[in-house]
């Protein structure tokens, strides 16, 4: 009888991760068309947000102690990068539980939530490649981006755009969980999309909402998705601020980790026990 | 290897009511109904066994794989595969199995077949160099080269089950369980696959469990089989003696081109008659199809013939008939 010969441990799970990454990476790249259609989409956005903040600002060059230039990087660059971020595993999550294939899933020597994950990670870094470089270089080039000086700002941004992916992420598993209970999804997926785009900072930066809307959303870890990273970049957040920010950012990935990795044991309780 | 015992699987599902006032009722106080999809099953399989496992649709057969892989919770009894307690360990239970759903796949859709090879060994954790090993193995037994390189949606149904068997052994796991794999296959693919199922069992020693509701599937290539019915054991037992019981049995369907005169049968008994068309049962042992499609010879002439062999709602029938005796 053969024994099982793969790697256990830390390099087993960085193997197979890996394994995974590459085959999003794979996925996402078959679709040429797609990833046309989103750089066209995104054009189309960054263009209209220019013009809405150009008559909003009204020729003048700073608003509420923030700059035009800061502004449209904002806007932007928020635009670029959302499409970086899990959104729709709800949608993934119940239709994989309607056709049964939730099956497979399930029967892997990975933890449901690692193997979910590994595949965002390996979508992120595909949109990555394929739209927000690209993207990136063109906003440069058409002038909508003004770039940090500070080293230290660049990298606080890489940091806290990777917090952003994990908090993005286990949001998202929590919410996709509700799966395993409901055989109907889209509406739970809208709701979320909307609270998402609004308190995430992806179209409006959260300094310009009310006072009352801005503590709640600065309070919720949707900011930690897109806000920090974006606020970092365009220097919102001041250079000593930047470690409180982050800190935000990690306690918020950590403790939905921890949710989410909770909620899957009761997920997965309900569907061995009912036979989804 | 794997033990069942006294295991039972219930499940309640709530009944949605008839008509608006019904489900209106049913939204406020949900009536459940309790179905016994597994129900009081007990047997022990042993490394290295090739066991048929079949049953009428709707048997219990897919809940039995269900909790053998540790994705179900049994209501009560016991399960153990290889000394564990497949939901209690199931992600060291999920590396020493693989498992193919004939209805289901387990591939990238929009991949060619060898990336989901990859991906998959990836994901057990298998060596690059013992993959390589394992897979051209596989493939070179399957035949499948051709169309290794080609994206799975585009492959046919035979195609892509050979990829989905492979793609469930790539790990060399000790078990495999295959739930109705031969589902849709035309004769070609299905032969191959049990061929191929045969010759991994002879030669790495897995145990294999393979659900069907078709007899003739399993008599090929399972020394053992067990049928079961309504979530019960109906009968645990050799190849040999469950096709001594049932597997002899053919009907012969005739159609004539005009009315058909009384006839006198060598063997076998006229079951129905109807019109054009008489149908005949048989035991193969006693006559062959071809000596009774000669002896009907002297009759009108014969417009169509067909042969059909017992199935498996039948058998389950008269085991029934055969116990209420």
């Amino acid at each position: 009888m053969s024994a099982f010969s793969g790697a256990r441990g830390l390099s087993g799970e960085i193997w197979a991760a890996a394994g995974l990454i590459r085959a999003s990476v794979q996925e996402k790249l078959v679709y040429r068309f797609d990833l046309l259609v989103t750089l066209v989409r995104n054009l189309i956005l960054i263009t209209i947000f220019r013009f809405l903040w150009l008559s909003l600002y009204g020729g003048q060059a700073e608003f509420g102690g923030v700059s035009l230039n800061q502004t449209l990087t904002y806007a932007t660059l928020g635009i670029i990068l959302s499409p970086l971020f899990p959104n729709s595993l709800i949608l993934d999550v119940g239709g994989r539980i309607r056709s049964g294939n939730i099956l497979f899933d399930i029967s892997r020597p990975l933890h449901f939530g690692s193997l979910l994950l590994y595949q965002m990670m390996g979508q992120f870094v595909a949109a990555l490649a394929t739209s927000a470089a690209p993207m990136f270089l063109i906003a440069l080039a058409l002038g909508e981006l003004t770039l940090p000086t500070s080293g230290w700002v660049w990298l606080a941004f890489g940091v806290s755009l990777a917090l952003g992916f994990f908090i993005a992420f286990w949001l998202d598993f929590i919410v996709a969980l509700a799966g395993f209970w409901l055989t109907e999804t889209w509406g739970l997926f809208y709701a979320k999309w909307s609270v998402v785009d609004a308190l995430s900072g992806k179209y409006l930066p959260l300094w310009i909402f009310p006072p009352f809307l801005r503590g709640l959303a600065l309070a919720l870890p949707f900011r930690g998705i897109l806000y920090s990273a974006l606020a970092i970049f365009v220097g919102q957040v001041p250079l000593e601020k930047i470690p409180a920010e982050l800190g935000f950012q990690l306690v918020w990935a950590l403790m939905l980790t921890l949710m989410g990795r909770l909620g899957y044991v009761a997920a997965a309780r309900h569907l061995s026990v009912q036979g989804g | 290897m794997i033990k069942v015992f006294h295991l039972n699987k219930h499940f309640r599902i709530a009944q949605p009511g008839q008509g608006v006032a019904g489900k209106l009722r049913a939204l406020i106080a949900p009536q459940y109904k309790t179905i016994r999809a597994v129900d009081d099953i007990s047997y022990t399989i042993r490394a290295g066994e090739i066991i048929g496992y079949l049953g009428p649709n709707g048997a219990g057969k897919s809940t039995t794989i269900k909790l053998l892989t540790g994705v179900l919770v049994p209501t009560s009894g016991e399960v153990r595969v290889g000394g564990r307690e497949p939901h209690r360990n199931r992600i060291a239970n999920a590396s020493q199995i693989g498992v193919v759903y004939g209805q289901r796949s387990q591939l990238w859709w929009d991949l060619p077949l060898v990336d989901s090879f990859e991906i998959l060994a990836a994901m057990y954790r298998v060596p690059s160099a013992r993959y390589r090993q394992v897979s051209d193995e596989l493939v070179a037994l399957l035949q499948m080269d051709d169309f290794l390189n080609q994206p799975v949606r585009r492959l046919s149904l035979g195609q892509r089950m050979k990829g989905e068997i492979v793609a469930a052994l790539l790990h060399e796991p000790p078990i495999l369980y295959l739930d109705e794999p031969t589902i849709g296959l035309d004769v070609v693919a299905k032969n191959r696959i049990l061929q191929f199922l045969q010759t991994i069992n002879a030669q790495k020693g897995t145990t294999i469990v393979f659900t069907t509701h078709a007899l003739s599937d399993v008599e090929r290539i399972c020394p053992r089989i067990i049928i079961i019915d309504r979530g019960k054991v109906a009968l645990d037992d050799s190849r040999e003696a469950i096709l001594n019981r049932f597997g002899r049995m053919r009907q012969l369907v005739v159609e004539f081109e005009d009315y058909i005169q009384p006839v006198a049968l060598p063997a076998g008994r006229v079951i129905k008659q109807e019109n054009n068309n008489l149908t005949i049962e048989f035991d193969r042992e006693q006559i062959s199809a071809f000596d009774l499609i000669l002896s009907l010879k002297d009759q009108t002439g014969i417009r169509d013939i067909a042969i059909k062999e017992e199935n498996i709602e039948t058998i389950v029938t008269r085991l029934y008939e055969q116990a209420a005796r």
